[in-house]
């Protein structure tokens, strides 16, 4: 039972986009801190209840690819750090 | 819905062309105005207004292209270029590209556009690769839901331009101010007391909505300047409580709103037929850039951008080398001829300038297929992706992925030009990584600094050349990227950072046209920039190289040994039949020039035919000197031909001599000889100087400079190292060598680059910066080599090497650090690694 429970247990706690791992999803809860990053996340599409899929590492493993609707972006562990979301069971889009 | 004013009374329409970046908007610019367009910059920022024109039976119709910009927010400089062009340039109409596979992303700086009251087309972009993605929109629904027309658009082929021209004459005959969609419900209140006082403020000019600047005003917080001092205050006010009563920011409660109502309406117009369907342009990258796969194909690409551009560019230089070299022999041909020892000054200096302007076209073909593969990867694509996958390396040194082009082209590798290399910086988005990437490009390995290495390299260290051309290309890279983390985290601290939060494009097949066009608007920037300030700087040098001159009493030796070669040249010839031809003084200088430029003719012909027509067009003009020149059978012909080359030669030998006496004379050898008490630490004396000092002029004249220095013909280098470490008067070791390559490395950058730096800065103070900074950076790197080196008895070899070493050794404390990490809450199971990986 318990290690039944452990992945419902992840899902749906509140972690960085930074802590995702390539494939999975999460729903952006909110952006931290202020100035032009928090601005361009919220201009690009980065909104809480937004649905995100992280889709792939740099080669040298930041900045990281992701997609929020029908858009891919890239962004700075730094700036993915700062971005709050719940996971989702992994979604079968990418 | 209230009727504005229609802007056809004044038959001139101005259309502002806005949209975000990527949805397509530079394609719609060059299909509505064709090739009538005009590149400027806006007032007092580097960021550029491109415009054009396009007549519409009787209309004069100007098309602006703002900036590509998310929203109108004065977060980035380029969304605070486009909200000011639109607030107070008040466009006629405002044509909204959007991209129409990313509607949801794009609608709401559409929806913040329809709050200004300014009629607006939207041009809905792209409609194929909507439909690639499996997405059906209609664009009536979309009219229906905003108020205003749509019209479908495929820029890259031109389709909807002329329903979009109409809709342009339609909108401007008879404008309607759009509804505002918006619903911002409990921010309402607030908005409307702001707008309130707004209105009460006389000065608000009542072109913009009061409510919109409302809007901005809580939108944008403290970084609003879009209202003045006090209703700034009186913002903030409402905003705080605002934010007091309900818990969250005014920004986000604006910005959800817009987002919302986008999704809506994106929803309602949008048919999706293969939802959850992989997009092709991500299936390439899963190739692309796979981890391991993606150093492969970014080298590929970079080496097949070095290759055809700085390689095959050089190559093709040797094709229009000759053409510049007519323009010179043509100049040199209509100014007052040449003098036998000395030539009218009017004559020096425009053959000066004609060569300062040449050596600069020169680079025109390298630029204009350098400017077309740097089109042709930005409009793939491909460019972001650079970034991508080389952000994280560069991004340590206070650089950006978007850094990498610039450094290749300056010439990482092998050698290549700082020029364009500064050129290239323009497409760095954040300002600061910018400036660090504009002032260490011209540290890179310029092909000219090479014959300066190759001569010292040879004189010195024939053992072991490869090791010291090892350290000579990757030293300056070492010495690069410590400059900028320096620079980074001194002088640039306090610029603007852009948020590394950047679109992935999709994948585009670049037209001919849109590649070609780019190309050539940023070669003519640049000869137009060459033409201006090159001249200008060229007459400083000049001055310098020339003045004051020869004492009265070398002229007078000068003049002797000038007559003494005639005397001699009068003996050989007398009696000869030819004599009459050249008997008089002025003849025989023109004897004389008439074979210089024969010369110079008959070694730019490229062909046996050019060959022969330049001796028949020699015989037709000058019959009676003809017999001087050309070869003959006649014996007392040749008799004369090889008196006159005598003559020549030792009137050529006369003048470099002369020329070598200025140069040490002139006030650029005077400072060299003043240098010598502070370059002494670095082993320089003032022939060093003086070479060093001429080369910022071009770096080529370094090698050419020392040449005349040790007094003979500059172009044999072989020879040249013979004389140098033959001369008695330079005590130079491979110490010194070591201290001359490593300031070399380090030396500022040509004249043309500076005037490169200037352009993309926009500013003379850093112009400056860029020449000061590596002189000292580099007079200090090489005394301390010199001088520790000296004291300690090691060879140059060993120098170097120690330095070497500290390099990588100081690189390798600044550039390491502890990766961002995610936390470890869920470690992947062995399942989820192998799906990831697969």
């Amino acid at each position: 039972m318990q290690w039944l429970d452990r992945e419902s247990a992840v899902v749906g706690r509140t972690t960085s986009l930074n802590d995702l791992y390539p494939g999975e999803m999460c729903r952006v809860m909110e952006i931290t801190g202020e100035g032009p990053v928090r601005r361009r996340l919220l201009d690009m599409g980065v909104v809480p209840h937004q649905t995100i899929t992280v889709v792939r590492d740099a080669p040298l493993r930041d900045p990281i690819e992701i997609q929020v609707g029908e858009t891919f972006m890239m962004l700075r562990r730094r700036e993915a750090e700062r971005v709050v979301v719940t996971r989702l069971t992994k979604g079968s889009a990418s | 819905m209230s009727t504005l004013k229609p802007a056809l009374s004044r038959h001139h329409v101005l259309v502002a062309l806005s949209g975000q970046q990527n949805s397509g908007k530079s394609t719609i610019f060059n299909a509505l105005t064709g090739a009538r367009q005009h590149i400027a910059n806006y007032p007092g920022v580097t960021v550029e207004k491109k415009s054009g024109r396009y007549g519409d039976s009787g209309l004069s119709v100007e098309v602006v292209d703002l900036p590509g910009a998310y929203s109108l927010t004065s977060f980035s400089l380029e969304e605070r270029v486009a909200r000011d062009f639109l607030t107070q340039e008040r466009p006629d109409v405002i044509v909204n590209v959007v991209d129409a596979a990313t509607l949801a992303r794009g609608l709401p700086l559409t929806l913040q556009l329809l709050e200004l009251g300014v009629p607006i087309i939207v041009a809905l972009n792209m409609m194929d690769a909507a439909k690639r993605r499996g997405l059906t929109i209609d664009p009536l629904e979309l009219e229906k839901r905003l108020g205003v027309p749509v019209i479908p658009t495929i820029g890259r082929r031109g389709i909807g331009i002329a329903d979009l021209r109409a809709a342009i004459r339609r909108v401007a005959e008879a404008p309607t101010r759009p509804h505002m969609l918006v619903d911002y419900t409990v921010l309402e209140p607030f908005l409307h007391e702001l707008s309130t006082s707004i209105e009460a403020q006389t000065s608000h000019s009542s072109s913009v909505p009061p409510r919109w600047l409302a809007g901005i005003a809580l939108d944008s917080g403290n970084q609003n300047r879009a209202v003045d001092a006090s209703l700034s205050q009186r913002a903030n006010d409402i905003r705080q409580k605002f934010e007091r009563e309900n818990g969250i920011s005014a920004a986000d409660h604006i910005i959800s709103c817009r987002s919302h109502l986008a999704k809506d309406i994106t929803a309602a117009v949008t048919v999706s037929t293969h939802a959850g369907s992989v997009p092709l342009s991500e299936r390439i990258d899963r190739l692309v850039l796979h981890r391991f796969a993606a150093p492969f194909f970014l080298l590929a690409t970079i080496w097949t951008v070095y290759e055809l551009a700085i390689v095959q560019g050089y190559e093709l230089t040797k094709v229009t080398w000759p053409i510049l070299a007519s323009f010179r022999n043509w100049a040199a041909d209509i100014l007052p001829s040449a003098g036998f020892l000395w030539d009218p000054q009017i004559r020096e200096i425009g053959l000066w300038m004609v060569d300062s302007v040449n050596t600069l076209l020169n680079y025109v073909p390298i630029f204009l297929i350098l400017f077309a593969l740097i089109a042709i990867l930005e409009d793939s694509g491909y460019m972001a992706r650079i970034a991508f996958i080389l952000d994280r390396a560069l991004c340590r040194f206070g650089l950006h992925g978007q850094s990498t082009l610039p450094l290749i082209l300056a010439g990482v590798f092998a050698g290549g030009c700082a020029v364009p290399g500064v050129m290239a910086t323009r497409a760095i988005p954040d300002t600061r990584a910018r400036f660090a990437t504009i002032l260490i490009v011209p540290f890179m390995n310029c092909l000219a600094k090479i014959p300066l290495y190759t001569l010292l390299i040879g004189m010195f260290f024939t053992e072991s050349k490869g090791l010291i051309l090892f350290y000579l290309s990757t030293i300056t890279v070492i010495a690069a990227l410590l400059v900028s983390k320096l620079l980074t985290v001194t002088l640039l601290r306090g610029m603007d950072v852009a948020p590394f939060v950047m679109e992935l494009p999709r994948y585009h097949l670049p037209t001919v046209r849109g590649v070609a066009v780019r190309a050539i608007e940023r070669t003519w920037i640049y000869i137009k920039k060459v033409g201006t300030v090159v001249v200008a700087v060229a007459v400083v040098i000049y001055a310098l190289l020339q003045y004051p001159g020869l004492s009265n009493e070398r002229l007078t030796h000068f003049q002797a040994k000038g007559e003494d070669a005639i005397a001699a040249f009068a003996e050989t010839i007398h009696g000869n039949r030819f004599t009459p031809a050249v008997s008089e003084r002025s003849q025989l200088i023109t004897a004389l020039n008439v074979l210089t430029s024969y010369k110079s003719a008959k070694l730019n012909a490229g062909s046996r035919e050019a060959s022969k027509a330049i001796d028949a067009e020699l015989a037709l003009k000058h019959p009676d000197l003809t017999p001087f020149i050309l070869r003959s059978k006649d014996a007392e012909s040749r008799t004369a031909a090889s008196a006159l080359k005598a003559l020549s030669d030792s009137r050529n030998d006369i003048r470099r001599e002369m020329k070598n006496e200025r140069l040490i004379n002139s006030f650029l050898g005077r400072i060299g000889h003043a240098l010598e008490p502070v370059t002494q630490f670095a082993g320089f004396d003032w022939r060093i100087n003086v070479a060093l000092l001429s080369s910022f002029a071009a770096r080529e004249s370094s090698v050419a400079t020392l040449g005349v220095l040790f007094n003979q013909d500059d172009n044999e280098a072989a020879r040249l190292e013979d004389r140098i470490s033959s001369d008695a008067i330079a005590n130079y070791t491979a110490v010194t060598a070591v201290a001359v390559m490593l300031f070399f490395a380090l030396y500022p950058p040509c004249l043309a680059t500076t005037i490169m730096v200037r352009v993309q800065t926009g500013s003379y103070a850093w112009m400056m910066f860029s020449i000061l900074f590596p002189t000292f950076l580099g007079l200090f790197v090489a005394s301390t080599v010199y001088t520790l080196s000296t004291v300690t008895g090691i060879d140059g070899l060993t120098a170097f090497t120690v330095t070497y070493l500290i390099g990588v050794v100081a690189l390798f404390l600044v550039g390491i650090g502890i990766p961002r990490r995610r936390a470890i809450i869920n470690p992947p199971s062995q399942a989820q690694t192998l799906e990831r990986e697969g």
